[in-house]
């Protein structure tokens, strides 16, 4: 189906060819505007949850001074595996995350687009190493940025993700209650990447994932990858490359799935090569077992196409009870291979 | 059932008291045009002395039965010269009258031609009958006179805006209607991704859409018929006609195979602005491509005696686009799709009074998209065959009743996104199976004056649906295959039956005023549902089954018709109320790929539409056209889109302003003008937004919630006859689209561009698509 979007899309610029467009003025009512969740919990590591609020309207937004004045502070947030200990979360600045927070944080696919853009600098290098460097060059937003920041997260250290169990979010803030629930799944091993060479292209190759997957898993996954030590995690967010749902691998026995290279923002790859990997390469994927709520969630997220003719407008599929977001469980793993 | 057969028996009643009437003589035969020897659908025949007549059905065919007498019969039809027959009525007789081209155009032609006060004498209501010298000469974007632009300038035709020739007829979507062509039925009838319609004029003889009070004959949708007939080819000599226009030419042949006994024709358009322009732009930057479209009408008839004809003809039409970027190992994309239609046709004449017709029909619909990438291919196949017979008897038992009665068959064959795709060596195929379905329905409908102002169309139709094997359907939980269901030839998922009675009633006030109701309930039982706010060529044609119940639309009209000044001047004004139940829509969320079972992605709700359409159309003198208004709501709701909510229809328009202006200022130059006015579409607007990881993330209100800005448009054109004798006959048609560039909306979307600066800018943008097109066409005729 995937696909199929992408054919329209090529349709869409194609109709469009003779097309104009110019700004227009729209009187919009904004909707009711709600808190906004994105919170998650690995395993192996504790929760880690940010509140922001909705905005609305049209112009010019800077955004260290838009992720300031959306932040919420003050907000009463507790976490507990289903019948395990409850733990109140603590706020904390982006300086006081622990190291396996921070990085989750600082990886690509869940960092701000504006850091993005330094992403190929500054990935596996400290905070403080990346603050330097915005210094340097002088960007005062990103810095801004950084320190409006706030997370909120369990100091006690008392609550650890694990695969198969639940997990509620309850949150209070402005009199408000919110609600959620999610599930780190078991993890789904991954017996080994493997590529080769194309047959246009010689410096580049198509990899693929081998895995095994048990009768009746409910495997939804999201995945990204990196191409060096020091690059970011990037989403293949084409051709359906950065999740897959259940209905895929069940009882699908051991499979090799192709891994599309993910692409920051700012690159342009040529169609040629679009999904490959190149020699030399050190090739690190991000792989993500998801409950389906979360899988929902990003699928929304990923295939908004905006109501226009060839499209429709998505409904993005929250799991928050009180407000919108996602609180998601992550069984993450790792796995490297060098293109040679 | 009890309803039916309270209609069987007033049916047997009527036809009861015909034979005991006194005794009646008929006079019978075909209407056909003198230069060609091509059938004349609706011409005027009747009986002077009595003021009573009838029209010729679409196979010429008439029959008029009265008592013994002398009297003079007048047959006339649009730009003929009328023939007058004095006939002794003793005996039943055939008579078969050949008319003329009136050498002059004048009012009182056009008067006698026109059967000028049909729109108040006939029964049915809410119908359109579209001139094709009407389509061909008014203004058309691009220069292509197209069938579907005209019917939109008509009220209860809803003009959907830029970019898109469907019609939506009060309301209904464009997989509503019913389009025939030849009694065939086209899925697709739209070029070039709807831009264009794929019927060319110069093939088609007659156009009627019929937008409420459907009669019996017609079944399986539930918005309104178009139904339209091609030409037949010129019995007498061969004659060639065609134009090259902007974008397209077009060419015609036609003539006697055997003189007065068969004769065929063959016409074709194709499209070359692709070829021109796509080289180029594919080498762009952002490369682009231009798809193309071919289509071709052939029709054969025969003479098998006096009282047989045999009719084949067939449609073919594609459109493809491809493009192609990045060189070897690049990406490459094809879409080809189109309709071909079929149809052959035997009528049987058993005597003055029993005409037969039966139709053997194939259809089929093909949609693919095919891809390469690399060393990966992908194909997705779609579409939708059918096979089938219709046959109808038609008697006319009396001057004053016509009766019909009629069977039809459709064995439908749903071919769902079928892929086959190969990544990396390594080949996937789609799980799912055809779909069969059986669609089967028998009608009776009678057309009878009852008194001198009450005339009644009614009629019934009784349908029947069944979805079945050879497959095996794959229910899902969510994307997990749960359980396998295998039926066989003969084994139903899902059996429907429904009871469909329609009634035209028409009260006559006056010579010149009459009252007309009608009433329709119709099912449909194969659907298409638009994953777009326009359709597109993947949309997916669905059986009905145990999930996808068939979907049900009643409606009630009331009009008043009036003409003025000796017929004129027509004037109607007309109400409606249509229900809609089990109306399918896809939900508020994206598709899940790994479920191909596309209808588990259908939510289920329920519609309706009314309003009221004004009509004033000056039809006769130099100066022509009509003033068409349309005030009208539709609205839908689901359970599972918004809770609920009732939500307004892409397709409402409140205002919708048509004025058609023709003027033949001498024998050479011909003026026309077109204005066009329509509210607003609707869209789902975006009403707040929030980041996720730092991107944003749009949050919507209800669906249609909002109205873009309204949509108008003034075009207009002239033609020249650059030479007309018995021998050539040439015009140059120039005509400007969009006057005055007016920006109408094709969509709006929202501009999301962050600046390295930190600054995020966020803009509405509205997308226009054709702004002032000035084009020429040069048509020719030998």
């Amino acid at each position: 189906m995937r696909n199929l979007l992408f054919a329209i899309s090529i349709l869409i610029s194609s109709v469009l060819v003779f097309s104009c467009e110019k700004e227009i003025i729209l009187d919009i009512s904004p909707g009711e505007i709600d808190f906004v969740v994105e919170a998650w919990i690995y395993n192996g590591s504790g929760p880690l949850v940010t509140l922001s609020k909705q905005f609305s309207g049209y112009g010019t937004f800077n955004q260290a001074t838009l992720a300031d004045s959306l932040t919420v502070r003050d907000a009463t947030i507790r976490v507990n595996a289903v019948g395990g200990n409850v733990v109140q979360l603590v706020e904390q600045s982006l300086f006081d995350l622990p190291s396996d927070l921070l990085d989750q944080f600082l990886d690509a696919n869940r960092i701000p687009r504006f850091f993005g853009q330094f992403a190929g600098q500054l990935a596996g290098f400290t905070l403080e190493q990346q603050l330097a460097f915005a210094e340097n060059v002088q960007d005062s937003t990103f810095i801004q940025y950084v320190n409006s920041l706030n997370f909120y997260i369990d100091t006690t250290n008392t609550l650890i993700g694990m695969g198969g169990i639940g997990y509620e979010l309850n949150i209070e803030v402005d009199g408000k209650q919110l609600n959620a629930y999610t599930t780190i799944p078991i993890k789904q091993d991954i017996n080994f990447l493997s590529y080769t060479m194309s047959a246009d292209y010689p410096n580049y190759a198509e990899v693929n994932v081998n895995l095994t997957v048990p009768n009746n898993f409910d495997a939804f996954v999201l995945l990204s990858n990196r191409r060096s030590d020091t690059a970011a995690f990037y989403i293949p967010d084409y051709f359906a490359g950065g999740l897959s749902d259940n209905g895929i691998y069940a009882g699908s026995g051991t499979i090799d799935l192709p891994l599309l290279r993910g692409y920051a923002d700012n690159e342009d790859p040529e169609l040629g090569v679009l999904g490959l990997f190149e020699v030399g390469d050190e090739l690190t994927l991000k792989w993500q077992n998801i409950d389906e709520a979360t899988y929902n969630f990003w699928f929304s997220v990923f295939n908004d196409g905006g109501d226009t003719p060839f499209s429709s407008a998505t409904k993005i599929q929250s799991n928050l009870n009180g407000g919108i977001g996602i609180w998601a469980g992550y069984n993450t793993s790792y796995t490297t291979i060098t293109i040679q | 059932m009890r309803k039916c057969l309270l209609l069987i028996l007033i049916f047997g009643l009527i036809l009861t008291n015909q034979g005991k009437a006194q005794k009646q003589f008929t006079v019978s035969g075909y209407v056909k045009d003198a230069k060609s020897g091509e059938d004349l659908f609706a011409a005027n025949v009747y009986i002077k002395e009595l003021l009573k007549g009838t029209t010729t059905n679409v196979y010429g065919f008439y029959s008029l039965s009265t008592e013994p007498g002398t009297y003079t019969i007048v047959y006339s039809y649009l730009g003929t010269t009328e023939v007058e027959k004095i006939i002794t009525l003793d005996k039943d007789f055939t008579l078969n009258v050949e008319l003329s081209e009136s050498e002059v155009i004048t009012a009182e032609v056009l008067v006698t031609g026109r059967k000028a006060d049909r729109n108040i004498e006939d029964a049915q209501t809410s119908v359109i009958e579209l001139e094709m010298k009407t389509v061909k000469e008014l203004p058309a974007l691009l220069g292509e006179a197209d069938i579907f632009r005209t019917l939109q300038l008509k009220p209860g035709v809803a003009s959907a805006g830029e970019g898109n020739s469907g019609l939506y007829v009060r309301g209904g979507g464009p997989s509503q209607n019913l389009v025939l062509l030849d009694n065939a039925t086209v899925y697709n009838p739209g070029h070039l991704l709807g831009f264009f319609s794929v019927f060319n004029a110069d093939a088609i003889k007659s156009s009627t859409l019929i937008k409420g009070g459907i009669p019996a004959e017609y079944g399986g949708r539930i918005s309104s018929v178009l139904d339209m007939t091609m030409r037949e080819g010129n019995m007498k000599a061969y004659e060639f006609e065609g134009g090259i226009g902007a974008i397209s030419s077009r060419i015609t042949a036609q003539g006697p195979i055997i003189k007065d006994k068969a004769a065929f024709i063959v016409s074709g358009r194709f499209t070359y602005l692709s070829f021109l322009l796509n080289p180029i732009l594919e080498r762009q930057e952002n490369p682009v491509s231009i798809p193309w479209f071919f289509d071709v009408n052939a029709k054969m008839n025969f003479k098998m005696g006096e009282k047989d004809r045999l009719f084949i003809s067939s449609y073919f039409g594609r459109d493809r686009f491809s493009f192609s970027s990045g060189g070897d190992g690049g990406l490459s994309f094809e879409l080809p799709y189109g309709n071909a239609t079929t149809s052959v046709r035997w009528n049987h004449q058993f005597n003055g009074k029993l005409f037969m017709n039966n139709t053997f029909v194939f259809n089929d619909y093909v949609s693919k998209i095919s891809a390469g990438f690399q060393e990966n291919s992908f194909e997705l196949n779609s579409g939708i065959r059918d096979f089938g017979l219709k046959g109808s008897l038609e008697f006319f038992p009396r001057i004053t009743n016509k009766f019909k009665a009629g069977y039809e068959y459709v064995f439908h064959q749903f071919t769902p996104y079928i892929f086959e795709a190969n990544i990396q060596d390594e080949a996937f195929t789609s799980d799912i199976d055809v779909k069969y379905g059986h669609e089967f329905a028998l009608f009776i409908q009678d057309e009878i004056d009852i008194t001198s102002w009450l005339k009644i169309n009614a009629g019934l139709r009784g349908s029947l649906y069944a979805s079945t094997g050879p497959n095996e359907r794959v229910y899902f939980d969510g994307a997990v295959p749960v359980d396998t269901v295998q039926k066989g030839v003969f084994d139903s998922y899902a059996t429907y039956f429904g009871a469909e009675p329609r009634v035209n009633a028409r009260f006559k006030i006056d010579d010149q005023t009459s009252v007309k109701f009608g009433a329709n309930l119709n099912y449909q039982y194969i659907h298409s549902v638009s994953q777009s706010t326009t359709t597109l060529p993947t949309d997916l044609w669905v059986t009905s089954t145990d999930i996808v119940k068939p979907e049900i639309g009643a409606q009630v009209s009331l009009g008043l018709f009036r003409n003025f000044k000796n017929n004129m001047f027509e004037m109607s004004i007309e109400g409606y109320y249509k229900k809609l139940w089990n109306q399918i829509e896809y939900g508020d969320q994206p598709i899940v790929s790994a479920n191909e079972e596309i209808e588990d992605q259908f939510v289920f709700g329920e519609g309706q539409a009314y309003g009221a359409e004004f009509y004033v159309a000056k039809v006769l003198g130099k100066i022509t056209g009509w003033v068409g208004y349309t005030l009208a709501w539709t609205n839908r709701s689901f359970p599972d889109i918004d809770n609920g909510k009732t939500f307004f229809n892409r397709y409402d328009r409140r205002h919708d302003l048509s004025v058609v202006f023709q003027y033949d200022i001498n024998e050479r130059w011909n003026l026309n003008a077109t204005f066009v006015y329509g509210s607003g579409q609707t869209t789902t607007p975006v009403v707040n937004r929030y980041l996720i990881s730092g991107e944003i993330v749009n949050e919507y209100g209800d669906r249609n919630s909002f109205r873009l800005p309204a949509y108008h448009r003034f075009d207009i054109g002239a033609s020249y006859i650059l030479k007309d004798n018995n021998r050539r006959y040439s015009d140059v048609n120039f005509s400007v689209y969009n006057l005055y560039s007016r920006q109408n909306p094709y969509f709006i979307f929202d501009d999301v561009n962050f600046s390295d600066n930190g600054d995020i800018a966020i803009q509405a943008r509205q997308v226009s698509l054709f702004p002032i097109l000035p084009t020429i066409t040069w048509n020719f005729k030998y």
